[in-house]
């Protein structure tokens, strides 16, 4: 299906593209075919929330994009740069304008709460710079990491053993790092599937804040009715491939979407009800 | 799909019994190859040996000077164990994170191209085989190596240690970091973090327990082993011994062996001590812990 924004999209061509996958098929060891032919592009600007039901491929989406995957046929496009063959010197000042939030496994739970947001910057600053700021902080750093971490309501665990927090805080841990990268493109796969849902909003905020500075938010989600209030342009993913790509409110027809797919992706609409 | 009442019954294996008895085999061979005698304790000439050597041992020499004497080489004997782990540490480091195997498609042949991926491979092999080299070879022979080299003395014992223990703990450091969490690597590249930085602030603080726990335990092998490399020259209380031993002044030897016994079991409590303090510490960054603890001490100005 494809809604009013792809429509628009297409008439824009290559101008602020941030994002281009062309038919990117990811197959893991084991025959697993996670994504089946994906083409999308995003738009420097645009809010995503890519949605879909588990083992969809959005994990694998996102991991794609940011060079950890390497697809098993076609082609990828992140800030203008081709993904195909890029040296390892390149793909890092890549990484360096985007963040990624990943889904789980993303603290070091030895480190404090300072030195994981930090870890945000170390694709900025050389070796040296790094083995100096885990044995000691700047001022200005430790400021920088207290204010960032203060939007997500946990400025109080500056210094605390991040194995120690709970799962909702390690989470908003790792938003912070990414906020803190200061990147173009920020990605997060399901940054609020273990927080309440007030603090949800919070974290979902300082997105829509980010988003509104310009940046490139490109969010994994579960919670339905937080992509539809928070973001400007849905992807739906089932088994690995693009089912829906459009404006929220196309979305909410959801009669229509219905009726438009037949046998397994009428499942994807249940799944998320 | 296997049916879960085949995994419950596995039934007669012949293989497994072939390796049984295979093991078996080799070592009742073996055996017989090395002269394993028990009756050879009871052979009269041999009891008669023994019996002098035991009633040589006592009573062990105290004589101040002797004493004092062996007092300076047991010194001697855990300086050499201390500074020969130090430099093996500051060796291994470096070279195991040549021998760590970096994992992750990015770094794939298919993505990098020949050069890197060759490159790569050449400098983690060409690290291995300089770590397996320094393990091969066992301390004494070292220290046969380094009296050679650099004369009599406690220096070549400290090399023939830091070497050894170099091949040692450079391959533990490397599987160690291997072994992380590759999700939580991946998540540190994604920063945009090169391989160092990964090293700092992932690999190193996610293995700094064990890490720690292998090295204070290679020190009390070192602590061990010092204690024989006077035995071919290279210092420590081994010098002592095989003098008094070739002298046949056995009451002398019980005076050392009694020392190095408590040498042997304070450095292994101390080394135990320190490891479970280690591995029970609420944060595994002590550099970080100490620095903070001593800021705190310092007088305010
Ligand atoms: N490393 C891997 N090796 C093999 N198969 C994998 C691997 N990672 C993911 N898969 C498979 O790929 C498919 C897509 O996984 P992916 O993690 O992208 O799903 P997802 O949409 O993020 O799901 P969820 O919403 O549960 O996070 C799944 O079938 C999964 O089993
Ligand atoms: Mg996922």
């Amino acid at each position: 299906m494809i809604g009013k924004v792809q429509q628009s999209n297409h008439e824009r061509g290559t101008a602020g593209e941030v994002i281009a996958a062309r038919n990117a098929v990811k197959e893991y060891p084991g025959g697993i075919l996670a994504l089946d032919g994906l083409s999308v592009t995003l738009y420097r600007g645009e809010m995503v929330g890519i949605l879909g039901p588990s083992g969809a491929g959005k994990t694998t989406f996102l991991r794609l994009l940011n060079g950890s995957l390497t697809p098993s046929a076609g082609e990828i496009r992140v800030l203008g740069q081709s993904l195909k063959g890029i040296k390892t010197g390149e793909l890092r000042r890549l990484r360096s304008r985007m963040s990624l939030v990943q889904q789980n496994h993303n603290i070091i739970p030895s480190l404090s709460v300072a030195h994981n947001v930090l870890m945000g910057k170390l694709g900025k600053i050389s070796t040296v710079g790094a083995a100096r700021m885990l044995l000691y902080l700047t001022r200005e750093e430790r400021d920088e990491v207290a204010e960032v971490l203060g939007r997500l309501e946990i400025g109080d665990k500056l210094f605390s053993r991040c194995g120690e927090l709970s799962g909702g805080q390690q989470q908003r841990v790792a938003v912070a790092r990414a906020i803190l990268a200061d990147p173009e493109i920020i990605m997060a796969d399901e940054p609020i599937a273990s927080v309440d849902p007030r603090t949800a909003e919070v974290v979902m905020n300082q997105f829509r804040r980010l988003n509104s500075l310009g940046k490139t938010v490109i969010l994994n989600l579960h919670q339905v009715d937080f992509a539809l209030q928070y973001c400007t342009r849905l992807l739906v993913l089932s088994r690995g491939k693009l089912v829906f790509d459009g404006l929220p409110e196309d979305y909410r027809g959801r009669e229509i979407f219905e009726r438009s797919f037949a046998g397994e992706e009428r499942r994807v609409c249940c799944a998320e009800a | 799909m296997r049916k879960p009442e085949q995994s419950l019954d596995p039934g007669f294996n012949f293989f497994n019994w072939l390796v049984g008895l295979a093991v078996l085999g080799l070592v009742l061979f073996s055996a017989g190859q090395t002269g394993f005698s028990p009756q050879a304790f009871l052979e009269a000439g041999n009891l008669k040996a023994m019996g002098r050597f035991a009633a040589g041992l006592w009573p062990p020499e105290t004589s101040p000077d002797f004493l004092k004497n062996s007092f300076k080489l047991i010194v001697e004997t855990l300086e050499i164990s201390v500074i020969g782990t130090a430099l093996a540490i500051c060796f291994a480091f470096p070279l195991s994170v040549l021998a760590t195997r970096v994992r992750g498609e990015e770094f794939s042949r298919q993505a990098q191209g020949w050069v890197p991926w060759l490159l790569r491979w050449i400098t983690y092999y060409g690290a291995r085989s300089v770590l397996n080299l320094f393990r091969g070879i066992p301390e004494l022979l070292w220290a046969l190596i380094f009296v050679v080299a650099v004369g009599l003395g406690p220096f070549p014992g400290v090399l023939a240690l830091a070497a050894h223990s170099t091949g040692i703990l450079g391959k533990l450091y490397a599987e160690l970091f291997e072994s992380v969490d590759q999700r939580l690597v991946e998540t540190t590249r994604a920063t945009g973090a090169g391989e160092l930085a990964v090293l700092l602030f992932t690999r190193l603080p996610l293995s700094l327990p064990v890490f720690l726990s292998y090295t204070l335990f290679r020190w009390e092998c070192n602590m061990r082993a010092a204690t024989v490399l006077g035995f071919v020259g290279a210092g420590g209380i081994g010098t002592q011994l095989i003098i008094s031993m070739k002298l046949f002044a056995y009451n002398e030897v019980m005076t050392l062996v009694a020392e190095i016994f408590a040498l042997v079991v304070l450095v292994d409590l101390a080394g135990q001590f320190l490891r479970t303090r280690i591995l029970d510490a609420p944060s595994p960054i002590p550099a970080d812990n100490a620095l903070r603890r001593l800021v705190r001490c310092l007088p305010k100005v």
